[in-house]
């Protein structure tokens, strides 16, 4: 494969300059922040003395620290649900055949592309007096929690699912064979060698999760301690940005870091999840 | 189902003992080896089937019928039948939302999908050294909160921010302007957004899926006298079909659901110029107090993307099958 | 009471094709079976029936007395070698041999004496168990798929060409091993393989099958002496026994163009349309004096010199194939011609209608 030395170099250019830019806005909000409210910020605002000051004004004004708590226990609830749920749902369509399930399964699959837009408006409604139980849940974090797991494993159960196909099947007879049950042979056989399948699903769902506006904007704007990092941070740049733009663009790195943090450690899960699924698609 | 087993194993009078077993099967299930999970299979859907019912599918059916009726989340419901539906073909604003839409999609799927193949296509001649290091940065939009990319794009777009710093700096004093106030330039300059938010994705995509095209075609092609721009034609683009296909449902899909970007940027201003459908939902729900207009306007919503996203796919599907 | 027995089974799929046509077969207790054929054949079909990893149309199968047709495979006390393993991947050769003891609640002791000897029988060393079987290599991951059969003291084995997976030099070796084995643990044996030597040097019966049939079954030389029809003489036998189809001409001789085959008394009795077979070992290079059919003219097509023997596939008349074996290593060159003749005693005669043999000779 010969290319060019010119070729290669600008090749690499190319990709160097889109990587740079993929990375550049959340570099500028970095700098931004980066300054102190006092400082004349213009342009590309390069911080020549960095000071955290206007991160710690965001952190407390922005009571981020409720906020994050909400973000986390929201997310890692989803998380651990759909989880759960969709190692059954992906089982069941992945390795066994029952009624119904080519016309049940392609209604999971309709969950993946679902819009929140789309449910929102009676969540609201219902939540406020929930029918048979005639409590509300707005405000709370079920008022989160309960529809994202809904959604989530719709994508859960055609993640699951593909694994689950993808193991030989003569390794569930052999199992069948020795004398496992249904859920021996996913318990004592398939679960444990699912465990990549499950990380990538769990790291995409949290992110997922985590970063969702819509709902938390309907669901639980009407309580500060139930507030999502993300809707508090929308609330924090509606109200403070013409005043100080340092102390915004810090609360909004301070959003961002857990995930970027999470990302930059588990890296290859995502990158597995985004790419398999083109593949599985 | 278990009735209907017992009844074929006995023998019907007149026949010799034992001949009901040799009798056809008549059970009308697949024909399961012995022991296979059979409908206990809906032991295990039913949790997710659960949670994805009530709070889905449920609340989906739920919006359809609030769409039937007049109502402002307070007082009582009036029934109107399809009036909102036939209101909302004639909404100018809803309509102008629609194409807003349209544009969006063109930046968050059209252009990264070709720029992720034309880079594509300069790659495939030599092997990427350190790719995980590109990818890492190429991946990140993806992942940053839609909150977090509107605080940045408005710094980037502002009066004194970074894009207009650079344009007066290189002497393009003249393009200057309030990029997200403009009549003009807002729903473009949302469209940039979102080419930034999904370009990595496709460049990504395409990439990957390019190493797993066995590297002899391209050697056949090669040895069979193409060029670059054939071997492009001929076979990345083939090959990358899978991946496109992929791209093109994801994109669509975020540029159809930018709520979050629009919300906290422009919020449909300046004068609805980048008025979206989701935006328009939600002011008629939560601003304008017109809730059954609302979940019409959800609903129509939802059946675009659904006709969307199955569209590129029966398009995909046909053909790979031509 | 590890007799199986197979009464009509039948298996026939959604779209109408016959994999398992009617089958009937008794294996002894103790027996080694091997059930041979060509790919498509059905004999894959028919041993996961018997294993319960299939649904049974019609028919039924018995394993000793009971009838198993509708029985979930773990109650069928029978133990399977897959083609793959089917190896645990995350445990342990020793949670892998022990798994099926584990679940029906053997103590551990038991469990753990039972694994250790079972180990010792199939010669993988004490090191090993501890391992998971993504570190072993192919043969000791056969010897454990083995292994995990042997624990559980089954009724039946039943092996899928487990063998398949081997080069050929472990293949043969491990042949004897399994043959050796299962004398020593007695334990009735269905064995598929699609290899005929395999199943001739492994079998105390072998059944041929095709499409969904057996062809024939019986002990390997007598599949081999006396096949009852041509499928099941041209399978069994390498190289493969020559057949030629030949119709009555004048006198006892039967002919194909120029070709003329004299066969004695017998040829009053047999129908116009034959087909004859001739095993390679029959067929010789022309000796005047030899108590040979012929001479024969042959073009020769190819020469496989193994050595021992020599192969030379001949071609009479432009289109009657023959394999002649000649001793020792011999040149020959493509192309040239050569006299051969036939052993009148051994040759197989076919009806040329329904395929089916009638006498040898």
């Amino acid at each position: 494969m010969t290319a060019g030395r010119l070729e290669r170099i600008g090749s690499y250019g190319v990709l160097a300059a889109f990587a740079f830019l993929a990375i550049y806005p959340i570099l500028s909000i970095l700098f931004l922040a980066l300054h102190t409210k006092t400082d004349l910020v213009t342009g590309f605002a390069f911080p020549l003395h960095p000071d955290l000051s206007s991160f710690k004004a965001a952190w407390t004004e922005g009571h981020f620290a409720t906020g994050f708590k909400s973000s986390f226990i929201v997310a890692a609830t989803v998380t651990a649900v759909s989880a759960v749920l969709s190692i059954g749902t992906g089982y069941a369509f992945g390795t066994m055949r029952f009624f119904g399930d080519s016309i049940l399964f392609p209604i999971f699959l309709l969950g993946i592309i679902f819009p929140y837009e789309a449910t929102v408006i009676p969540l609201y409604y219902d939540f406020q007096d929930v029918p048979l139980l005639h409590i509300n849940l707005l405000n709370t974090y079920w008022a989160l929690i309960l529809p994202q797991i809904g959604q989530s494993v719709a994508f859960g159960t055609f993640w699951m699912r593909a694994f689950f196909r993808s193991v030989p099947p003569s390794l569930v007879e052999a199992a069948r064979i020795d004398g496992a049950s249904s859920f021996g042979v996913l318990w004592r056989v398939l679960v444990p060698q699912a465990r990549p399948a499950v990380m990538t699903l769990s790291v995409l769902v949290f992110v997922y999760t985590w970063n969702e506006f819509l709902l938390a904007l309907v669901l639980v704007s009407g309580s500060e301690s139930h507030q999502t990092a993300p809707l508090g941070l929308s609330f924090f740049a509606g109200a403070a940005r013409a005043g100080d733009p340092t102390k915004v663009a810090a609360a909004a790195v301070l959003v961002a870091m857990p995930i970027v943090f999470v990302y930059l450690f588990l890296q290859r899960h995502f990158v597995r999840g985004m790419l398999a699924g083109a593949l599985k698609e | 189902m278990a009735a209907v087993g017992s009844t074929a194993d006995e023998a019907a009078p007149g026949e010799t003992p034992g001949a009901a077993s040799r009798r056809p099967s008549r059970r009308r299930d697949r024909a399961l080896a012995p022991g296979v999970p059979r409908n206990i299979g809906w032991l295990y859907v039913l949790p997710g089937l659960l949670f994805y019912g009530l709070f889905t599918l449920a609340p989906m059916i739920h919006t359809v019928y609030y769409s039937l009726f007049s109502w402002d989340g307070l007082t009582g419901k009036t029934w109107v039948g399809i009036a909102n539906y036939s209101e909302a073909i004639r909404d100018h604003d809803l309509i102008w939302s629609f194409i807003h839409s349209g544009v969006l999609i063109v930046f968050y799927a059209v252009i990264p999908v070709v720029l992720g193949l034309l880079l594509t296509a300069a790659l495939t001649r030599f092997v990427v050294r350190g790719f995980r290091f590109f990818r890492t940065a190429l991946f990140l939009p993806q992942l940053i909160a839609g909150v977090v990319v509107a605080q940045a794009w408005t710094w980037i777009y502002a009066d004194d921010g970074p894009l207009n710093e650079f344009l007066r700096l290189v002497g393009l004093d003249s393009w200057v302007r309030p990029w997200l106030g403009d009549f003009t330039w807002a729903l473009p300059s949302l469209g940039v957004i979102g080419t930034w938010v999904t370009y990595g994705l496709c460049m990504v995509l395409f990439i990957s899926g390019v190493q797993k095209i066995p590297a002899t075609l391209y050697e056949a092609a090669r040895v069979d006298g193409a060029g670059p721009l054939r071997e492009f034609f001929i076979v990345t683009l083939p090959g990358l079909r899978g991946e496109i296909l992929v791209a093109l449902v994801l994109t669509t899909i975020n540029a159809l659901r930018s709520f979050d970007i629009v919300y906290n940027t422009t919020a449909g201003g300046p004068g609805g110029t980048t008025l979206v459908p989701s935006m328009y939902m939600y002011q008629n729900a939560f601003l304008y107090n017109r809730v059954g207009y609302a979940a019409a306007v959800a609903t129509i919503l939802a059946v675009v993307i659904f006709v969307l996203a199955g569209l590129v796919l029966r398009v995909g599907d046909r053909s790979e099958a031509a | 009471m590890g007799e199986i027995r197979l009464d009509a089974a039948t298996k026939v799929y959604a779209n109408g094709v016959r994999a398992v046509d009617s089958v009937e077969l008794t294996i002894a207790d103790g027996e080694f079976m091997v059930l041979v054929g060509p790919s498509g054949c059905g004999k894959s079909t028919l041993l996961r029936m018997i294993a319960g990893l299939e649904h049974v149309t019609e028919g039924r199968i018995l394993i000793g007395d009971t009838d198993v047709t509708s029985m979930q495979p773990r109650l069928r006390d029978i133990a399977m070698v897959f083609q793959d393993y089917a190896l645990y991947p995350q445990m342990t050769v020793r949670e892998n041999l022990g798994f099926a003891l584990k679940l029906r609640r053997v103590p551990k002791q038991q469990r753990e004496a039972r694994v250790v000897e079972v180990a010792k029988i199939l010669g993988l060393d004490e090191t090993l168990l501890d391992r998971k079987p993504g570190l072993l290599s192919g043969g000791q991951r056969q010897r454990v798929a083995m292994g995990r059969a042997v624990v559980r003291q089954p009724a039946a084995f039943l092996m899928d060409e487990p063998l398949s997976n081997l080069d050929a030099k472990l293949r043969a070796q491990t042949r004897g091993e399994i043959k050796r084995l299962q004398r020593t643990v007695n334990t009735t044996t269905v064995y598929v393989t699609h290899d005929q030597v395999e199943a001739m040097t492994m079998g105390d019966r072998i059944a041929v099958m095709s499409d969904g049939r057996i062809e024939q079954v019986g002990a390997p030389d007598t599949v081999y002496s006396r096949p009852a029809n041509t499928f099941v003489a041209a399978f069994i036998g390498s190289p493969a026994m020559a057949l030629v189809e030949m119709s009555r001409a004048e006198g006892d001789t039967f002919a194909r163009g120029g070709l003329r085959f004299p066969l004695g008394d017998i040829a009053a009795s047999l129908p116009e349309e034959i087909v004859v077979g001739v095993r390679p070992e029959l067929c010789r290079l022309w000796a005047d004096g030899a108590d040979l059919v012929g001479p024969f003219d042959g073009t020769i097509d190819y020469v496989e010199s193994l050595g021992r023997e020599t192969f030379i596939g001949v071609t009479v008349e432009g289109d009657a194939g023959f394999v002649i074996e000649a001793e020792g290593s011999l040149r020959a060159t493509i192309g040239e011609t050569v006299s051969f003749g036939v052993a009148r005693r051994g040759i197989h005669l076919f009806d040329g209608g329904t395929r089916a043999a009638i006498a040898t000779l």
